[in-house]
């Protein structure tokens, strides 16, 4: 028998290799229902209804799970593609440089692909930010897509995890609205030192959506949500907008929209009050209702 | 097992092509059936065959494991189609045939099958592991490894593309087989610079560069070199407000420093276009509006003074061993840019301070100034961040191609953001009205030495900058420029302006000053050759 015993230790391990799937999961970033595109303007932004052009739109999504009809969750291995996609970290990026995008880089991505347990799901949860041990590398000698260094501010406070810019006119009156999104209250001898510990206010953003196929619809990532109650045209300098500075309040107002408290930079109530994410529509889906 | 072996080799560079450890598996599998098929024809034993069920039923066993799970490297399990079909039972009968042939037929077909299966799992699970611990030899169709690429390449390409390939991993254990590999001494915390592959450094190169920098017969006159403009001890600026060229024309821009112009996403002060110093460099030599080294028309007479030098007949020959004919333009441009390449500056006080942790190497005043600039209060790193200062940076690990040019609002002569019609900036290469105004952030490192400021030199000190951006624009009282640059619609959302107390003033100041690198302005690598002008 002992012949044999390789034989079925073989069988067992066939038997038990799980099946995994290849998952693309699509993002698109909208103004409204609009697509956002760089040299865009947009009417009736912000409680003042300017009109509005995005001049970025990039984020980092980490922490990827896809969540199936009883709620389990199972993790998405991301594709380790040297550009986009770094360990659990991606960069979604709806900029191209062009017009007034001058921070940003010709390269854009809407998409996030990886590997997960073969399965049927319904759902899909990820955080918007870095994850700490990730999130105060050197900008520099970092790995894509974590050595951009418009979306990096320094060791300390690690990566901007979400960097959505405005800017507006309103009649003869123009100007800025930014927002940064990254941890605050992180503690070093000085900002161009990493954090020994955990920064107090983490700000990652946990998105959870549900309900939906979320292989085959998109996910809308939808700057008028951020702007929710926010009129563009009396943002508190400086900065215009927010950069999650714990008493800007700028920041006081835009941080609701996420599902955010400035004050602990952790989930206000059940995280579940968030503007900014939703479930997008497919021609089919569409079509069914 | 020949005919697997010669199939699987047959097939390896193309599953090489979009995904290295395919085109590894085939390879390895080819030729081990290869040598098995040799030895067995000379030797059979128990061991050999054993080796030989793993090499032809493991092969099966493989196939069957990709086909109904998950195979490794890949993005889906393989589909089936009739050549694997065929070429796959093919194999198993030659396994059959194996088996039969054994000289221990009681247990040949379970022990064989046994051997078959453990041979095939353990590649298969070998494969599997393999991807978690080696994930750059995955599927990816089409990548790039470096930003400037002209498009994406496959795997098969990889070793003319800056990725790791076997050759590259065989060039780099037993060191450069052509030229000389160039040290660049690369300060701490510095990413190595992209260079173009047509143009490798060599330390050869950079010395021919070094002296056709410093050699004003690289001028059609025959009064100006490049260092006529670029004063290593003012980080490669020249002090002027405007830069006089080998004719006394005067150029509408300010010399730039050449202060790590390696990593630079565009060269210059506005030109989109200017990815390479080899492009670029044309400009100076040949540009005749306006006229810098005034090169045009004097060509041929420029490169007798080179070709003439037995001095320089040494330096060619030295960078371009193979050539017949070294001396000519093209090849100047490549050792002037490849110089220019080499001159990093990464040794002041801040470097000290934050790459090689001497606490002490900034002033309380310093280190309070650093703080400043990275202050969301002044917004200064959103335009010069980075390691080397600046926005506008790449090196040979970028994917992204970061090369922003900003309006800070110097101008607005015509109450709409208009800056003066002869300096434009990115709107005089584009014509696109957005672009008006727009120019590089150039690195602040050396910024101290490289006075007056601005792409026009229209700001004197360091002070007038600071005051300049206190307001967030510039307002012109009177004359041709009159204008006020703060209400810009061009502006940039990071010049709001800001307030400064006289101590943060000071100590932002201080922090400026402790960009200087007074190794870089001393360096006897970077400095003139000649002792005597030639």
């Amino acid at each position: 028998m002992k012949r044999f015993l390789p034989l079925l230790a073989v069988i067992v391990a066939v038997g038990c290799a799980p099946k995994e799937q290849p998952v693309t999961l699509t993002f698109a970033a909208q103004i409204g229902e609009e697509p956002m595109a760089c040299g865009t303007t947009y009417a009736g932004i912000g409680t003042s209804g300017v009109d509005a052009q995005v001049t970025d739109f990039r984020f980092y999504a980490s922490n990827f799970r896809l969540i199936d009809e009883d709620g389990t969750e199972v993790p998405l291995m991301l594709d380790q593609d040297g550009m986009w996609q770094y360990e659990n970290v991606a960069l979604l990026d709806f900029e191209d440089a062009t017009a007034d995008c001058q921070s940003g880089t010709p390269e854009m991505n809407a998409t996030v692909t990886g590997i997960a347990p073969a399965g049927t799901y319904t759902g899909v949860a990820f955080d918007i930010g870095v994850p700490h041990e990730l999130n105060h590398l050197d900008n520099a000698m970092a790995p894509s897509p974590l050595n951009i260094s418009s979306l990096f501010w320094t060791w300390r406070a690690g990566y901007m995890f979400n960097r959505v810019d405005m800017r507006y006119q309103n009649g003869d009156e123009q100007g800025a609205w930014l927002l940064h999104i990254g941890s605050t209250g992180c503690e070093s001898a000085a900002s161009t030192m990493p954090p020994s510990t955990m920064c107090s206010r983490p700000n990652r953003v946990p998105i959870r959506l549900t309900g939906f196929d979320p292989t085959a619809q998109p996910i809308i990532a939808d700057a008028t949500g951020l702007l929710h109650g926010i009129d563009l045209t009396t943002a508190v300098p400086a900065p215009p907008g927010c950069m999650a500075g714990p008493n800007d309040p700028d920041c006081a107002k835009m941080f609701p929209n996420v599902g955010l408290s400035l004050e602990s930079g952790t989930c206000a109530g059940d995280c579940q009050e968030q503007r900014y994410f939703r479930v997008g529509e497919t021609s089919e889906t569409l079509a069914a209702r | 097992m020949a005919v697997a072996a010669l199939v699987h080799l047959y097939i390896a560079p193309g599953h090489y092509a979009h995904a290295p450890g395919h085109g590894l598996f085939f390879g390895g599998l080819g030729v081990a059936q290869a040598v098995w098929a040799l030895v067995y024809l000379r030797r059979r034993n128990g061991t050999i065959a054993a080796v030989g069920y793993a090499l032809s039923g493991g092969a099966v066993v493989v196939w069957l494991l990709t086909q109904l799970a998950a195979t490794p490297y890949a993005l889906a399990p393989e589909p089936i189609d009739a050549a694997t079909l065929v070429s796959k039972l093919a194999e198993g009968i030659a396994f059959g045939a194996l088996l039969a042939a054994s000289t221990r037929p009681a247990l040949k077909y379970t022990l064989g099958s046994a051997y078959a299966l453990l041979g095939g799992v353990l590649f298969w699970g070998g494969g599997l592991l393999g991807e978690q611990v080696m994930p750059q030899l995955g599927h990816q169709g089409e990548h790039a490894h470096a930003e400037g690429e002209t498009g994406p390449h496959s795997h098969g390409e990889d070793d003319t593309h800056g990725g790791v390939t076997l050759k590259t991993l065989f060039a780099s254990w037993f060191g450069p087989t052509g030229a000389e590999a160039y040290d660049w001494n690369l300060p701490p915390g510095f990413p190595p610079p992209r260079v173009p592959k047509d143009n490798p450094m060599t330390a050869a190169k950079v010395e021919l560069g070094r002296h056709l920098f410093y050699d004003a017969r690289l001028s059609g006159n025959g009064t100006q070199s490049c260092a006529s403009c670029h004063h290593q001890e003012k980080a490669f600026s020249d002090g002027l407000q405007l830069g006089v060229g080998s004719t006394g024309e005067v150029h509408p821009r300010n010399s730039m420093s050449l202060t790590n112009v390696a990593y630079n996403g565009t060269l210059t002060w506005a030109n989109s276009g200017f990815v390479t110093l080899e492009r670029q460099i044309h400009v100076p030599i040949f540009g005749e509006h306006p006229i810098e080294l005034g090169v045009t028309g004097h060509d041929a007479e420029v490169l007798a003074r080179f070709a003439s030098d037995p001095m320089y007949q040494d330096l060619f020959a030295a960078a371009y061993p193979t050539a017949d004919d070294p001396v000519n333009m093209a090849h100047i441009i490549q050792a002037l840019a490849s110089f220019n390449r080499a001159l990093l500056s990464g040794d002041s006080p801040y470097d000290r301070f934050v790459y090689q942790q001497d606490m002490d190497a900034l002033s309380e005043s310093a280190r309070r100034g650093l703080e400043l600039v990275l202050s969301e209060d002044l917004e200064c790193h959103h335009c010069h961040g980075g390691f080397n200062f600046s926005g506008s940076t790449v090196h040979a690990n970028s994917r992204f191609f970061e090369a922003p040019f900003h309006n800070t609002g110097l101008y607005n002569v015509d109450g709409e953001g208009a800056y003066p019609v002869t300096n434009t900036g990115l709107h005089e290469v584009t014509n696109d009205p957005d672009d008006m105004g727009r120019f590089r952030a150039p690195t602040l490192r050396n910024v101290a030495l490289t006075a007056p400021y601005m792409h026009d030199g229209s700001v004197k000190t360091l002070e007038e900058v600071i005051d300049f951006y206190e307001r967030g624009g510039r307002l012109i009282e009177d004359g041709p420029n009159q204008g006020d640059g703060r209400t810009s619609p061009f502006k940039s959302g990071f010049v709001g302006g800001f307030s400064l107390t006289d101590q943060e003033r000071t100590d932002l100041l201080n922090f400026l000053h402790a960009l200087t690198d007074s190794t870089f302005i001393t360096n006897p690598a970077f400095s003139n050759p000649f002792s005597v002008a030639p």
